[in-house]
């Protein structure tokens, strides 16, 4: 019985450490409601296509300050992720910009068409409690007619900065079942691509709904990359590369319907994307 | 490790529990990993998951975990996510009203940790699953509940009505849930539901360690 006590009493030490050890019964309390929020987003005007401009926000905490400890070091799981997608698909930006003592967080982007822009702020605050991460979204209209693109239908190659993206076999994808993608990557010369981690991944695979714009982001670890790979949950949705020149990418999306699956990954000093579009049925 | 661990006896087999113990509280919640939606952070260690932004009082969140912890100690475990609104969900805000759904996405992004049954609870209803798979059968359990609504304290009590309904649906009484004496905010609620976690974890371990320790001891007795 002592063998079994002991662990008992070793977990309830551990409780009382993380919650103070309050024995005495509490009132109820009800807190505002505590949510993150983006502050000051600039610009708040359209933004001229072609002409560098300077994106920046600041994100509030629940409590009203300005948010200015995010989690650090290697791997994707940090900092602050800024997702710009237009509207139509046909372009994104993914940066990991700045972050300034006070929180304010700023990069510069141009962008190439005009058009209505969707805005993703992924952010890893350096909390000590479960939850990693959060997502905060808003939106910027780069001036000009907009003249929306279709979507391509699917394609299993795609050519980025003369690199060839070939996603082996027509994927079958169904919402709510995580499966995997296996794409190869060739340089200008035919020879399998050597990945350089990025943003502490081998390879970020994007992916956006066609038409509501839900997003969802996995990536690609280097065996053994430090802070990259789950170590639990959602192990299965995230890739893994061991093989010079191959990407196994995970995919887990939520709903149905035709996603536009952006693969960006570093080769030879270069930052490539390529688009796919996914058919995900029920 | 292990093996080290089953060699050991009396006292040393008493302070590697205890490393062990610690190994397992260090490792198991630092570095638990997953995208997206805040739920599938927090249940990949803990039992229940009670979102931050719909002030839920710290009584209301601990008398969900008092009754998950209570069906779980009658037999019947099983965790409960209460989604109140699109933020809750992170980036799969798709899901939002659509609990079968997510039910069955949240159970497939925990299954390599958790392949129990998962509750989930939304203004408009409940989502069953285990594995990520749906479980008809419990499906229609909760769906004969009524709707929880919107507000954090109709999602805390359609929780434990939820949980209380699917034991009972399997035969197990979930007597009702006190509050956990003491809490501090909304936190409270998660420690107890991460105490309750690492408890049974513990109990689990020392529990497998003292059963394969007697069956090597009875074969080399020959018992």
């Amino acid at each position: 019985m002592t063998k079994v006590l002991l662990p008992v009493s070793l977990a309830c030490v551990l409780l009382a450490a993380g919650c103070g050890g309050s024995s005495k019964p509490s009132l109820p309390t009800i807190g505002a409601a505590r949510t993150y929020a983006l502050t000051d987003f600039q610009p708040s005007t359209p933004v001229a296509v072609g002409r560098p401009t300077r994106i920046s926000f600041t994100i509030t905490q629940p409590n009203g300050e300005p948010l200015t400890d995010f989690k650090r070091g290697p791997g994707p799981h940090t900092g602050v992720h800024l997702i710009i997608v237009r509207r139509d698909l046909s372009s994104i930006v993914h940066v990991h910009p700045p972050i300034a003592p006070d929180g304010r967080i700023s990069e510069t982007v141009t962008f190439t068409q005009p058009g209505p822009y969707r805005v993703v702020v992924d952010a890893y605050p350096n909390t000590t409690g479960p939850q990693r991460n959060f997502q905060l979204f808003t939106s910027l209209r780069v001036a000009g007619r907009y003249v929306p693109k279709s979507l391509p239908a699917f394609t299993s190659s795609v050519v980025a900065d003369g690199y060839r993206f070939t996603l082996h076999g027509r994927p079958t994808l169904h919402a709510i079942q995580a499966g995997t993608l296996t794409v190869t990557v060739a340089d200008p010369n035919g020879k399998p691509a050597e990945f350089t981690p990025w943003y502490g991944a081998l390879a970020h695979a994007i992916f956006f709904r066609k038409g509501t714009l839900d997003y969802f982001h996995t990536h690609v670890c280097a065996r053994g990359a430090s802070g990259c790979a789950s170590f639990l949950g959602a192990t299965q949705v995230t890739g893994s590369s061991s093989t010079p020149g191959k990407l196994a990418v995970g995919v887990l999306v939520p709903v149905a319907g035709t996603w536009r699956l952006f693969l960006q990954t570093k080769v030879n000093g270069h930052i490539l994307t390529a688009p796919f579009t996914l058919a995900v049925k029920p | 490790m292990i093996g080290s661990l089953l060699r050991a006896r009396g006292p040393a087999l008493g302070r590697r529990l205890t490393l062990l113990a610690l190994v397992t509280a260090l490792v198991a919640v630092p570095l638990a990993r997953a995208d997206g939606d805040p739920a599938s952070d927090y249940l990949l260690t803990r039992a229940t998951f009670v979102p931050p932004d719909l002030g839920i009082s710290s009584s209301d969140a601990a008398r969900l975990a008092a009754t998950v912890a209570a069906a779980r100690s009658s037999g019947y475990p099983i965790r409960v996510a209460l989604i109140g609104s699109a933020y809750d969900l992170g980036s799969v805000s798709a899901l939002e009203r659509k609990p079968k759904q997510y039910a069955r996405f949240l159970g497939e992004e925990l299954t390599l940790v958790y392949h129990g049954r998962l509750l989930v609870v939304m203004p408009n209803g409940f989502g069953v699953s285990r594995g990520g798979k749906p479980l008809p059968g419990d499906q229609r359990v909760v769906d004969r509940l009524p709707a929880p609504g919107t507000g954090g304290p109709q999602l805390v009590q359609a929780g434990i009505d939820g949980v209380r309904a699917l034991a009972a649906a399997a035969g197990v009484r979930v007597s009702a849930a006190r509050p956990a004496a003491g809490g501090g905010g909304g936190a409270g609620a998660l420690v107890w539901g991460l105490g309750a976690g690492a408890v049974a974890l513990l109990l689990a371990a020392a529990a497998g360690l003292v059963v394969v320790r007697r069956r090597r001891t009875t074969a080399r007795t020959g018992e």
